[in-house]
């Protein structure tokens, strides 16, 4: 008998349904979304870590020599006028000067971290580690397509839930939603009704159960880290700018960010505040010096290679020096290492100096900004597009001045008049991606725009402004 | 023909080489080649049509999924009738497994000609076979069909190979009662190996 069934069965066929071939590819798709999702996610996770460890890093770098030339009294002038500092030769300061603004970016929280890994890992989205097969669940049956894994229990115990999940609830939902509208406008309006049917959009189950746990969240905490391009615009006086530095690069890269707490207030509008980090400043340039070995050059000498000297009039006052520079009055409490003061012989103020060194100076300041800020839910979908706009209280908490030269990047001030309080606005786009039920990762390009002048001297009107991307993730509750 | 199934054979594996860097033309060149008969194989394993229509689909996800590790040894052919047949088995182990067996009796020892047999066709033997009990169904393919031993069975099944070999003869007797009530007729006594 064992042998007549095998005969008449091993080569026997039988043609399936023609339907069968749609319900394999369409699983064969769901797989490979699934799988990019899972992919786009841990991309995400570690470019968060990696620019968090960055700017971790960046923050703490050392750079900043404490060395300077010391008290500038008691220097005896040289021969043609010039103060000669006797601790020239001793090369670049060994000790570091960390007073360059504390950072504010720590690295990552360890423990909101772990939340939102743990947020992540416990989506159990991912199928049979051997197969890659995940369950999906026939819409309007419980037959379950399973390959067996273990999630094939998982999906029978949130069977219920989603079976809760039918077309009433969307209605249901939006309904309540819709009644909540009107009697915030003070009355029905059919035009609401009209915009939500009472067929609802079918949306796969989970996606829906998503959209709707991330709608009804009013609250979201965010973490930002932001790459931003940051300059400036000014204008002086007259007066002022006779006796200022040149401008050098008139931008610069920084890196800023924040934690942000939004509130939702509406179906589309919600409120931000916060705190973020962000730094501004400019960097005042070198212009050549006359020096004998050009006359060399026209002699048929060889061909200089004379370095570019900053040579801007300063003032020495007791033991200070001030300088003119874009942001305001440089107050130098040092002669910075391999510089010189040179008799200014075109300005009759027995006061007036020249400074001369090879370096390029900058006046860097440091920002804790509160924003103030309204989102409007432009597009509310898989990726959510908001637009954001809003105010800044932006507090001056670092102001520094540095000079670069040959003994490297040294403080040698700050900058004089700057006001602790500012004001600034902000625009910006931002696009949201939900990552699970709760986390959301964002990009948000942003430009700032300080309304106000930072600095308080009358003859300098110098406004920052940035334009960075936040990339964050963001916790909602 | 021998140079004609050495083409074959090249452009099945380019084939299956096409199928594992996702292309939907070659998947459909594969489900085409193999569907109807390893539908045949999920039609015996399976209590009706629709189960056999689900086993058949998850198979072929599992197929191409994992395509890309199949080596080139042994034949594709049974490459993917063994996966269709461990997609039947996991059904098998979260579905019944737990479920008691159920008394069925004991049945005669039946003897019929071959001749019978023969003029039974094979959707027939399918019907047959679909009508068993779950567990009596899985020994029988397996055994029959597949060609595993009652060590390998109880294995794959965490039975004993004293279960195996009881549900095997079990399986037989329904068979032969049921073949009987269809189509009549006891021949002469026939030794056949249990």
């Amino acid at each position: 008998m064992d042998n007549v069934f095998r005969e008449k069965l091993n080569d026997f066929k039988a043609d399936p349904p023609s339907h069968l071939w749609d319900g394999i590819q369409g699983e064969l798709t769901a797989q490979k979304r699934l799988e990019r999702m899972t992919y786009y996610r841990w991309i995400a996770v570690a470019a968060l870590l990696v620019l968090a460890f960055a700017g971790g890093w960046y923050f703490n770098e050392d750079g900043i020599s404490p060395s300077g030339s010391g008290d500038l009294r008691g220097k005896t002038a040289g021969k043609s006028g010039q103060f000669i500092d006797d601790r020239k030769d001793r090369g670049p300061s060994p000790d570091q000067d960390r007073d360059q603004g504390a950072p504010f970016l720590s690295p990552v929280n360890e423990e909101e971290n772990t939340l939102l890994a743990g947020g992540l890992s416990s989506r159990g989205l991912a199928g049979d580690p051997a197969t890659g097969i995940v369950s999906l669940e026939t819409p309007g049956t419980d037959r379950l397509l399973s390959s067996g894994s273990l999630l094939h229990a998982g999906m029978r115990r949130i069977d219920p839930l989603e079976a809760e999940l039918s077309e009433e609830v969307p209605r249901a939902y939006l309904a309540g939603r819709e009644k909540k509208e009107d009697r915030e406008t003070g009355a029905r309006s059919s035009k609401s009704r009209e915009k939500y049917p009472a067929k609802a959009v079918q949306l796969p189950r989970k996606e829906l159960r998503r959209s709707l746990a991330q709608n009804e969240s009013r609250w979201k905490m965010g973490l930002n880290i932001a790459p931003e391009y940051a300059s400036y615009s000014a204008s002086h006086g007259q007066a002022y700018a006779g006796n200022m530095t040149h401008t050098a690069a008139s931008g610069s890269g920084n890196l800023g960010g924040g934690v942000s707490v939004q509130y939702k207030t509406g179906r589309r509008w919600s409120m931000e505040s916060g705190i973020y980090y962000a730094q501004n400043g400019q960097q005042a340039g070198s212009t050549p010096q006359g020096v004998p070995e050009r006359v060399a050059v026209m002699d048929g000498g060889t061909e200089s290679n004379e370095p570019l000297y900053f040579n801007t009039a300063v003032k020495m006052e007791a033991d200070r020096m001030f300088m003119n520079s874009i942001a305001g009055t440089v107050e130098m409490d040092r002669l910075p290492p391999g510089a010189e003061i040179e008799a200014n012989l075109e300005n009759a103020d027995v006061g007036s100096r020249s400074l001369l060194t090879q370096g390029e100076i900058s006046q860097v300041f440091d920002f804790l900004e509160i924003p103030f800020y309204l989102r409007y839910m432009l597009i509310d979908a898989e990726m959510n597009i908001e637009l954001l706009g809003g105010f800044n209280a932006g507090l001056v908490v670092g102001n520094s001045a540095f000079i670069d030269n040959q003994y490297g990047i040294q403080k040698i001030g700050k900058t004089r008049d700057i006001s602790t309080v500012n004001l600034s606005g902000t625009l910006g786009v931002g696009m949201t991606y939900a990552l699970g039920e709760h986390v959301s990762v964002a990009v948000e390009p942003r430009v700032n725009y300080y309304l106000n002048s930072i600095s308080r001297n009358p003859e300098v009107a110098f406004r920052p402004f940035r334009v960075g991307v936040y990339t964050g993730l963001y916790y909602s509750f | 023909m021998g140079d004609h199934l050495q083409l074959v054979l090249e452009d099945l594996k380019n084939i299956i080489k096409d199928c594992a860097s996702g292309k939907v033309r070659a998947q459909e060149k594969i489900y085409q080649m193999f569907a109807p008969k390893m539908f045949g194989v999920c039609l015996r394993y399976s209590r009706d049509r629709t189960e056999a229509e689900d086993n058949l689909q998850d198979g072929f996800v599992k197929v191409f999924t994992n395509i890309g590790k199949y080596r080139h040894e042994g034949s594709f052919e049974g490459w993917i009738r063994r996966i269709m047949v461990n997609v039947a088995l996991e059904k098998y182990r979260k579905q019944y497994q737990l479920f008691p067996v159920e008394d069925i009796g004991k049945y005669e020892e039946q003897t019929f000609s071959d001749g019978i047999l023969e003029k039974i066709t094979a959707e027939e033997l399918i019907e047959l076979i679909s009508e068993l009990p779950p567990r009596y169904r899985m020994v029988f393919n397996l055994y029959v069909m597949e060609g595993m031993s009652h060590q390998e069975i109880g294995k794959e099944m965490k039975i004993s190979v004293g279960s195996s070999k009881s549900n095997l003869a079990r399986a037989r007797g329904i068979l032969k009662k049921r073949i009987r009530e269809l189509y009549g007729d006891i021949g002469k006594n026939a030794n056949y190996p249990a």
